[in-house]
């Protein structure tokens, strides 16, 4: 503080009383030199001066001195540096280079040259959070929404009263809808001065689509719409390609143009799916290829397909049982059977069933029951270890036997039902399956009410040729009349009880001749009819599920994962570029789902899975991580807006390429600003320090001296 | 003419008939006794090639099933019965075979009991693959009307599953002998959904099934009949 021209004033007692004071104090002093000189004392001037001195101070005190003095005020200001983490400043405007985000960091680093100026940063989307520079600008990924006025208001109360200015970098695409800026100015009308920083182009394109809508499930063969709209800026009239596509295959395309200003045009795209399972629905909008960003140009909606009708999956070779049980499957009305024919050349195009669904426990679970007919050789051990998982689980396993399929020892699937395949001495003969005394209580093979008819109505089946010899403890419900060496028919039919689930096994290939003949054909529709009924009335869970509470996360927000059927050990992420972050989840208390919530790192496709303690068994679920479109529609720089809230705030805008001059609009205050200065004398505590030093100093001379 | 004369004669004549009835009798036995001396089909897979009645040549194509059974046999995991397996309509074993096929030159003639017999063994599942060797169509047409009161022949068109469901045959059955000019044509009997009669008329697919040698018909068109064929064959063991 530097004084200029300095004046004094009194304010304490009254003159008379001074005077008084004055006259006591030269009597008392007159006293004192008396009493010195008595004494001898050698320097008698020293004490006397140190006493005078005091009873003079004692009086100025007592006048109540004030000071009153000119000063000019100092250029520390308290700065507010207020830097934007919307997801809009990610983007790298027309020529790309550095986003937003990095050229206001450029800006800063010449704001802090400005000497005097106290910066305080603090990062904002929605509102503001106090932070290091480093931290501010390692704000990656960008995901919350621009909301300026909140954030300015959401500054800490104890700093926001000793601002002096608030500098703001933003590309000023405000969404709070807090105009006019009422808000900002405090009682007395007073508001800090808000330097506004505009960055971004002033002019850019963008094409936008809002979130989808669509059901969350729905039938085959029913239609289903799903809704959208788009909004453009700065691209003109030109058309737009909208692209639906299901599971990432287009499905559809259709042309339209924007609404003029801005406004939403609304599409729908209507199908009838006819596969079942979770479906992924995409909308595509594409535009001009300087458009801003891309980023808010593909949105997904997750529809899971149902059926009214009961699934069941039958996958079989090439053969004559393929032939006749697929028509049998087919002809049920409370059956919607899917078909997979597997030869040793791959799937066969077209079918009903995808390979893929072979090897996926959740996908397997979606059917009552499964038919697994003599493709034992094309079968990976994934896909065998799938199916006798899907036994276990709950689920109906229906094996049929076939000359190439459960002959091979090696056969993993009749393996892991408890049986084993065997080598007989010549398994090929004319014969017909005898119903074994268990078969013949046995109401899947029952084909008629009572047991004699039911007896005779199997013994006048057509000849079978081909069957496979196994052993097991499984229960025989049907045998060929030639023994094993255990002195038993080799087992024809089998039921075998897999964990929660039941497998049907029948080991011998020509059910089909049944239904081809005459009397055999009652006989296959009455079989068939029990094990489908028998299949329908079951329930298949996974093992292992997983469930999102929102398939459509928000960039920004947390996304949760609830995991149950078994004890949980991770769950992995994987994004769409194969980024993979593995989360620990933990049992939610009271009940056995084991959740992890996470913040996804950047918008996109991503598969959660689910993996239960030991490994193995697992659950996938997809998921969708987008941006918010009103984000970056409009893309440009708000100048308007920042504008406003400068004037209004008596700061200043800059747009960025003005920017340069921040340091001068900042620092135009950097001179400061003269001002009449009164302050009370009794406020200074050094005078107090002095009225006890100089006694002291008095006594200590006295008692030098030899005086008391 | 003294007895003693006529005695020769009479010996003779009865040794004459006696003659004829036993070749009577093994000519009627022979078929049999050759069709009970061929190895059990059992569950191999066999396409029996009809023999029908009315003189049409019912035997050609004498090579062309027992190629196709390999080739299904190869491309599909199959056992394939490694012979030409010849079936009336009449068969006691007729219901084991779910596929037949016929080919012929000229007439074809279906008994009242064969027409009855095709017409339920279709409908219980089975499938006719008929294929013209030049000179059959007008019979079999007016066999087939015996057998199908109901039901026409009617042209499969380019989209039907037997063109696409193993080879992609986007122009439908495939030209493969020039008997005579004019475009291929297929036509077909559909029952209950289910196409239960395939028929190639004016193209000769089984003469392309047949081993090289006897045609001389090039590769490639070899290997047209052989994907039709086999489209065929696949449609009927799957549906």
């Amino acid at each position: 503080m530097m004084p200029h021209a300095p004046a004094i004033h009194f304010s304490g007692c009254p003159w008379p009383l001074l005077i008084v004071l004055a006259a006591a104090s030269t009597l008392l002093l007159r006293h004192y030199a008396l009493f010195l000189k008595r004494a001898r004392f050698a320097r008698p001037w020293l004490p006397w001066t140190l006493r005078a001195l005091t009873l003079a101070l004692l009086i100025l005190l007592a006048a109540g001195p004030t000071i009153q003095y000119t000063a000019r005020r100092p250029v520390t200001q308290n700065a507010a540096v207020m830097i934007d983490t919307s997801q809009s400043m990610s983007l790298p405007d027309a020529g790309g280079g550095q986003t937003r985000l990095q050229r206001a960091e450029e800006l800063l680093k010449s704001l802090k040259k400005i000497p005097g100026l106290r910066l305080s940063i603090f990062e904002f989307d929605r509102e503001s959070r106090r932070v290091s520079e480093k931290s501010a600008f390692d704000s990656s990924p960008l995901v919350g929404d621009t909301e300026v006025i909140p954030s300015i208001l959401s500054l800490p109360e104890d700093r926001a009263a000793d601002l002096s200015s608030v500098i703001l970098f933003t590309d000023g695409q405000d969404r709070s809808g807090m105009h006019p800026f009422a808000p900002l100015h405090d009682a007395s009308g007073h508001a800090v001065p808000v330097y506004a920083v505009g960055l971004g182009a002033k002019d850019e394109k963008n094409v936008s689509l809002a979130p989808l809508l669509a059901p969350e499930t729905a039938y085959t063969g029913q239609p289903l719409t799903v809704r959208g709209s788009f909004r453009s800026k700065g691209i003109g009239p030109a058309p737009v390609t909208l692209e639906f596509m299901v599971d990432g295959k287009r499905a559809q395309v259709k042309r339209e143009t924007a609404a003029p200003g801005g406004a939403g045009r609304e599409f729908s795209f209507t199908l009838r799916p006819d596969a079942l399972g979770l479906k992924r629905m995409t909308v595509r909008v594409g535009s001009t290829a300087d458009e801003t960003t891309k980023i808010d140009n593909e949105r997904h909606a997750f529809v899971r397909i149902l059926n009214a009708k009961k699934q069941i999956l039958y996958v079989d070779a090439p053969r004559w049982e393929n032939a006749f049980l697929h028509r049998t499957l087919a002809a049920r009305d409370d059956l919607a059977p899917a078909f997979l024919t597997l030869t040793p050349g791959g799937p066969l195009p077209g079918e009903s069933a995808s390979r893929a669904a072979l090897a996926s426990e959740a996908k397997l679970t979606q059917y009552e029951a499964i038919v697994v007919g003599a493709v034992r050789p094309e079968l990976t051990s994934a896909e065998t270890a799938a199916l006798a998982n899907y036994a276990r689980d709950g689920g109906f396993l229906i094996v049929l036997g076939g000359s190439n399929s459960l002959l091979e020892t090696d056969n993993a699937l009749l393996r892991s039902l408890g049986l084993r395949p065997e080598r007989a001495p010549d398994a090929e003969g004319a014969f017909f399956p005898k119903l074994t005394a268990q078969g013949r209580e046995e109401p899947l093979l029952r084909a008629a009410p009572s047991a004699e008819r039911n007896a005779a109505m199997w013994e006048s089946l057509p000849y079978a040729y081909t069957f496979s010899p196994v052993s097991g403890s499984a229960a025989a419900l049907a045998s060929h009349p030639w023994k094993t060496r255990a002195g038993r028919g080799w087992p024809l039919v089998l039921t075998v009880n897999a964990g929660r689930g039941r497998a049907l096994v029948f080991t011998f290939d020509g059910m089909w001749r049944w239904k081809f003949s005459e009397n055999g054909a009652e006989v296959y529709d009455a079989v068939w009819n029990n094990v489908l009924t028998e299949a329908l009335r079951r329930t298949v869970t996974q093992r292992v599920s997983l469930y999102l509470p929102k398939r459509n996360v928000p960039l920004g927000e947390m996304a949760c994962f609830d995991a149950g059927g078994s004890e949980i050990s991770r769950i992995e992420l994987r994004s769409e570029s194969g980024i993979t972050t593995t989360l620990t989840p933990s049992l939610s208390a009271g009940t056995h789902v084991w959740r992890a919530c996470t913040r996804p790192s950047a918008a996109g496709l991503y598969t959660a899975q689910a993996v239960a303690a030991g490994g193995g068994r697992s659950a996938v679920e997809p998921f969708a991580v987008e941006v918010n479109d009103e984000e970056f529609l409009p893309a440009s720089r708000n100048d308007s807006f920042l504008r406003s809230l400068a004037k209004i705030t008596g700061g200043a805008y800059l747009a960025e390429p003005d920017a340069a001059r921040l340091r001068e609009a900042v620092g135009a205050t950097r001179a400061g600003h003269e001002e009449r200065v009164t302050a009370d004398l009794w406020r200074y505590p050094w005078l107090y320090a002095v009225l006890l030093l100089l006694p002291f100093a008095e006594w200590a001379l006295r008692r030098r001296g030899g005086l008391t | 003419m003294r007895m003693d004369e006529m005695r020769p004669n009479r010996k003779k004549i009865i040794a004459t008939v006696f003659a004829f009835l036993v070749i009577a009798l093994l000519f009627t036995l022979t078929p049999r006794l050759r069709s009970e001396g061929e190895a059990p089909v059992g569950d191999r897979f066999a396409v029996p090639q009809i023999h029908y009645g009315g003189g049409g040549d019912w035997y050609e194509d004498r090579t062309a099933m027992k190629r196709l059974q390999e080739r299904a046999a190869k491309e599909f995991g199959l056992t394939a019965y490694p012979d030409r397996k010849i079936a009336k309509l009449t068969d006691d074993d007729l219901f084991g075979y779910p596929m037949l096929y016929m080919t012929g030159h000229g007439n074809v003639v279906f008994t009242p009991e064969e027409a009855a017999r095709l017409r339920e063994y279709l409908l219980r599942g089975g499938f006719l693959f008929a294929n013209d060797d030049y000179g059959m169509d007008p019979s079999f047409r007016r066999e087939m009307a015996k057998v199908f009161p109901d039901a026409r022949l009617t042209e499969l068109p380019l989209s039907h599953p037997v063109y696409h469901i193993l080879y992609s045959l986007p122009e439908g059955v495939p030209k493969i002998h020039e008997h005579a000019g004019g475009p291929p044509h297929a036509y077909g009997i559909t029952v209950g959904g289910r196409l239960v009669v395939f028929y190639d008329y004016n193209t000769d697919i089984g003469d392309g099934l047949e081993a090289p040698s006897i045609h001389n018909d090039p590769t490639p068109k070899r290997e047209q009949a052989f994907r039709m064929a086999l489209n065929v064959v696949i449609y009927a063991l799957t549906r």
